[in-house]
């Protein structure tokens, strides 16, 4: 048992990020730890009769408020088909899609829903189509002016010009130097970047609570791509001004990743607010994968992963942190961690469904409740300990026969794994200080990695301490 | 600017040369239902251009006489009743003959004489001239005091070569020639009244020779041949209400059945009815408007679906980004109005351009005056509004995941 507290590097806490948000997104999003976005075993067909084909099959999929969520997968996958459904494009078939209705204050679902309540439905989201689809008689103004009138307002005129300048359609280029301004050309004078970007705008301009993008950066340079992908993260939520200023690279250092002019700072910051908005977004980009807070992978019409990225970090570190597993080989840890994850951000408590979910890999238990008991005897079920959330306390038994407490863990500490390796009893008894979620690893699992790194786990027993743990 | 407005304006001149052909189209049809209109309603006019040529208020007519062509007179007694109500400042006696009165123009050698044609004639009482508007001069109509003369209409309907210039031969002053076989002497310059379905020209002698012409079988019996009035027409005092006049004179002929009681402008619609309803004319230009409003509908139509799909991908956005189909029904709608808007525009100049060649080749009195383009303004605007109501079908059926 490590005694050690080992906090998790590079994990973002989303805690204060999720606060600084809540405050200005409570009365729009919904209750604390619930989704914004549930997809509830959806399948789908095509076509009729002999020809129906299956192309979405039983796939769920929950997302909170403020993620910026990437959807990957090949092509054929089911990605786009499951973006239409979620923006009430296409009449859901079987399975349901719930989302958060901020101007009614509840969850509706888009299954059975009256054509006036899709329309609804839409109004306030922002779609971003990958084939742009601005209109082609109207100018990029005009374009984004159609979007507008569905949330008509004064400041909107304002907000479209300061959309359209951030997005470097306006007087200037990303470097400073004045440009003619493109806010009269229509599509034809435009190239395929600036229109993916006008379309980017007309999705935006009405700060929807969920944007729903299909290779939105696919078209764009690097600088737009950055301005884009930029702007949906501080949609989202407020990040650190250190995160932005990293981002105002030197011209000559911009290259493949791009950059960011200091003249569009001030434009980002009044454009996101304050954040709160959720983005899905399909992509291939490899530029803005590693922006995501969770990446979900389909493939041939099933989502096979959903992944978390604080989560993923998490869960690799803190496994990391314990010698049996820091030893196996990194792909295999790596294979580890992602089957422990629950596809929920560690700093927000699963809820009763979830938990009863993924049982098998999560484990709640409340304050008080002793985990494991010192003098046990292990087998093959017993379980390493991942803490989650909580506090737990490690008592060891004196002479006397009283307890003694000898630590107390937190998040992203763990217990439990001399029982992954030895037969011998429980060391030591822990109990829940508080509420307390753990991932669980069984023997039996931990095995599978362990025979597949067996030289280097040989290695680890020949110098470990049996009474260490 | 609204934006269905905008976006329909600017989907109808994203293409000029299509725009152009969209325009043409709805303008063949503004055409098509003009002409039509203008010739049936030319037509209508003609035949009452002499009734609105009379210089009163009110006219006395026999109301068995559908049309003033037919012959129903009503007795002379009815004219002197009509002087005694108060208001009456005149009542004029005019007599009329579309049936009787043959002219053959004798003073003209063959070939280019014509066959023998009727002709109407008008007959007035010199001392009270009811066709003042005529503007025919004063000597001119002082010389109808011989017998045997007559004021011809220099409008009267042209002949085709050999026979020329009128169908009657030529008609001007001293030209001499049989009415009812009787030698009859045209004096004067002539007036400009025209032809129409009734009568190819017109004749206006006094009343006596009118009488000795075309009422000379009655000479035989006891009655005054003038005795027997086609039309009265009354003109009312100044300080004097035509309303109330006209109350005061259907009371006092109430009784009677040889008489009734119109306004002019009533005498001219009732005629015009008579016309509409009871000849070829209504149904012939009727049905060719109708036709011009179909086609005109389908042509619409067509340019509208033909827009719609081809905008199908935008139609779809609209829907996918939160539009109605009520704002999608709102773009179709505009480019309808748009287009009859233009259409009209351009066709009512086609229209007047094309009766004024009409009035240069058949006289016949051609007319656009604003009441008759707001008319044709308000059938192009329903064919357009309903062409968009069907189209508008389309529109409606627009997937919006059509955009993938």
């Amino acid at each position: 048992m490590s005694s050690e507290p080992c906090q998790p590097a590079e994990v973002p806490t989303v805690q204060d990020q999720v606060a600084q948000v809540r405050p200005t997104t409570l009365s729009i999003g919904p209750p604390a730890g619930r989704p914004l976005l549930q997809v509830i075993g959806v399948q789908h067909y095509f076509g009729r009769g002999e020809t129906r084909t299956q192309v979405l099959f039983d796939n769920h999929l929950e997302v909170m408020p403020g993620e910026l969520v990437i959807l990957s997968g090949p092509s054929g996958s089911g990605k786009t088909t499951l973006l239409t459904l979620i923006g009430g494009l296409r009449t859901l078939q079987e399975g349901d899609i719930r989302l958060w209705d901020s101007v009614r204050g509840e969850t509706i679902s888009l299954r059975g829903l009256s054509e006036q309540a899709l329309i609804n439905v839409r109004r306030r989201l922002g779609f971003i189509f990958q084939r742009h689809n601005l209109l082609e008689s109207l100018t990029a103004w005009q374009n984004v002016q159609m979007a507008v009138a569905l949330r008509p307002r004064p400041e909107a005129a304002a907000q479209t010009r300061d959309l359209l300048q951030y997005l470097l359609l306006g007087d200037r280029d990303v470097y400073g130097r004045p440009q003619p301004p493109r806010f009269h050309y229509t599509p034809a004078r435009l190239s395929g970047g600036q229109r993916q970007r006008v379309a980017i705008a007309r999705a935006l301009i009405n700060r929807p609570h969920l944007i729903l993008a299909d290779e939105p950066t696919a078209a764009l340079d690097a600088h737009s791509g950055l301005a884009v992908i930029t702007l949906l993260r501080f949609l989202a939520r407020p990040r650190p001004e250190a995160e932005l200023l990293q981002l105002l690279r030197p011209g000559e250092e911009g290259g493949e990743q791009g950059r960011l002019a200091e003249w569009q700072v001030p434009l980002l910051q009044r454009l996101a607010g304050q954040g709160g908005a959720t983005s899905l977004i399909v992509t291939h980009d490899p530029r803005i994968m590693h922006q995501a807070d969770r990446i979900v992978h389909m493939e041939r019409g099933r989502i096979v992963a959903n992944v978390v990225v604080a989560e993923r970090l998490f869960v690799r570190n803190g496994l990391r942190q314990s010698p049996p597993f820091a030893v196996i080989l990194p792909e295999e840890q790596a294979k580890l961690a992602d089957e422990l994850l629950v596809g929920v951000h560690p700093d927000i408590p699963l809820r009763p469904d979830q938990l009863a979910m993924v049982s098998d890999r999560l484990a709640a238990f409340p304050a008080g409740s002793t985990i494991i008991r010192e003098g046990e005897p292990v087998d093959d079920q017993s379980k390493f300990y991942l803490i989650r959330r909580g506090t737990v306390e490690v008592f060891r038994r004196r002479a006397d026969g009283s307890e003694e407490k000898v630590a107390e863990l937190g998040p992203g500490q763990s217990f439990g794994e001399v029982a992954l390796l030895l037969n011998q009893p429980r060391n030591a008894t822990v109990r829940a200080k508080d509420d307390v979620e753990t991932y669980l690893v069984r023997r039996e699992v931990f095995r599978r990695y362990h025979n597949v790194s067996r030289p280097f786990i040989e290695r680890i027993l020949a110098s470990f301490r049996p009474s260490a743990g | 600017m609204s934006l269905p407005l905008l976006v329909a304006w600017r989907n109808l001149i994203h293409d000029p040369v299509r725009f152009g052909l969209y325009v043409g189209g709805i303008t063949f049809a503004v055409v098509l239902i003009g002409v039509q209109y203008g010739i049936l309603q030319a037509m209508l006019e003609s035949n009452v251009r002499l009734l609105e040529c009379l210089d009163g208020d009110l006219v006395l007519i026999h109301p068995q006489r559908a049309s003033v062509m037919f012959r129903a007179a009503f007795p002379r007694q009815r004219l002197e009743q009509a002087r005694s109500v108060d208001g009456v400042h005149c009542v004029m006696p005019l007599y009329l003959d579309y049936q009787a009165g043959e002219w053959l123009a004798t003073g003209v050698a063959r070939p280019q004489r014509g066959p023998a044609r009727r002709i109407r004639v008008v007959g007035v009482d010199l001392q009270r001239n009811p066709l003042r508007t005529l503007n025919i001069p004063f000597q001119d109509w002082q010389r109808l005091q011989l017998p045997g003369t007559a004021l011809y209409d220099r409008w009267a309907r042209p002949a085709p070569p050999p026979f020329a210039p009128t169908v009657y031969g030529p008609l001007h002053e001293g030209i001499q020639g049989e009415l009812t076989g009787q030698k009859l002497t045209l004096v004067g310059d002539g007036f400009e009244l025209g032809f129409d379905f009734a009568a190819d020209g017109t004749l206006i002698v006094s009343d006596r020779t009118f009488a000795r012409y075309l009422r000379a079988n009655m000479a035989f019996t006891a009655k005054d041949p003038l005795d027997d009035i086609d039309l009265g027409v009354i003109r009312c005092a100044a300080d004097s209400s035509v309303a109330t006049v006209q109350i005061t004179l259907k009371k006092m002929f109430a009784a009677m059945p040889d008489v009734e009681v119109l306004t002019l402008s009533e005498l001219i619609q009732r005629e015009k009815r008579f016309w509409l309803m009871n000849t070829p004319i209504g149904f012939a230009f009727g049905a060719g408007m109708i036709l011009g409003f179909i086609v005109g509908l389908v042509i619409c139509y067509q340019i509208l679906t033909g827009n719609i799909a081809d905008h199908v991908g935008q139609y779809a956005t609209l829907r996918a980004i939160g539009h109605g189909p009520a704002f999608l029904r709102a773009i179709v709608g505009a480019e309808a109005l748009l287009l009859a808007g233009l259409g009209l525009t351009v066709g009512i100049a086609v229209v007047a351009a094309v009766q004024s060649v009409l009035t240069d080749w058949t006289a016949m009195p051609f007319r656009l005056p604003l009441q008759r383009v707001l008319a044709l303004a308000g059938v192009t605007t329903t064919m357009c509004w309903l062409s968009a109501r069907l189209a508008a079908r389309h529109v409606e059926k627009v997937d919006p995941a059509d955009v993938f």
